[in-house]
């Protein structure tokens, strides 16, 4: 004769079930959670490694002047100013600063470059979104 | 005297709240170690890289070690190392466990401008 399930036996088997749908959902989240996560941050690397490409193409050309927070470059025809010029080629970019650095008389510190020859050191800043998330990639080139 | 196992219930108890434990404890664990590395390690590169290159310009001579806090904090660190007429700068930024996160290593020669 077959005996049915007891009370026990099926309260067991609901847990049971509970447990593995709730782990499974819950491994389905983190892996999703995960992903979202790290799309998002290789999309804002990609970024960051794309401006850097690119600000250290500009600066590869003669800097004429250099001064609050500003940089102009000498382009083929005219003298033109490079964070204005960054934002119009990458809409992303908010905001960008530059320093130009050269070395003190005595050779012992940096100090702002006074103009004449290039300056040998530059540091920039530029403020950007990705995804409606804001980032700043800092970084410098010695010309 | 007649031995006694755990009971179904019982044991699915235990299982449950040791998965409850656990589950996260795996995930916080795995995220920590993997989650933002890739990132962390560039903008430890950029910012290395920026205070390698005042060190060649200034044509370091000494260690030195400075900390950062914006946008995470990162310990910058620069050893010169000589070696006859080049002196080599190796530097390493670390973050605030003393996880090595970037290495790079430049140099200069002596009398050369």
């Amino acid at each position: 004769m077959s005996r049915g399930m007891t009370l026990i036996e099926l309260l067991a088997a609901l847990v049971i079930s509970g447990f593995v749908v709730a782990m499974a959902g819950r491994i389905f989240l983190s892996g999703n959670k995960q992903f979202l996560l790290r799309s998002g941050e290789s999309e804002r690397l990609g970024e960051m490694y794309r401006l850097k490409a690119t600000v250290r193409g500009e600066l590869t050309k003669p800097i004429t002047r250099c001064e609050g927070d500003r940089l102009w470059l000498r382009m083929a025809v005219a003298e033109v100013e490079l964070g204005p010029e960054l934002k119009k080629r990458e809409p992303d970019v908010q905001i960008s600063a530059f320093h130009c650095l050269e070395l003190s008389p005595d050779a012992t510190a940096l100090q702002e470059w006074k103009g004449g020859a290039q300056p040998p050191l530059v540091e920039y800043r530029i403020g950007f979104t990705t995804r409606g998330v804001r980032d700043s990639l800092s970084g410098s080139i010695l010309r | 005297m007649k031995q006694r196992g755990f009971t179904l219930v019982e044991t699915l108890v235990a299982m449950t709240l040791a998965g409850a434990v656990l589950l996260p404890a795996c995930f916080w664990l795995y995220g920590s170690r993997t989650s933002r590395a890739a990132l962390e390690g560039f903008r430890a590169t950029q910012a290395l890289e920026a205070e390698m290159d005042r060190a060649v310009l200034l044509r370091l001579d000494h260690e030195t070690g400075r900390e950062i806090s914006e946008p995470g904090y990162l310990r910058l660190r620069i050893r010169p190392v000589k070696d006859l007429k080049e002196t080599r700068l190796i530097g390493t930024a670390s973050d605030r466990k003393g996880r090595i996160l970037a290495t790079l290593q430049a140099g200069y020669f002596e009398g050369e401008p």
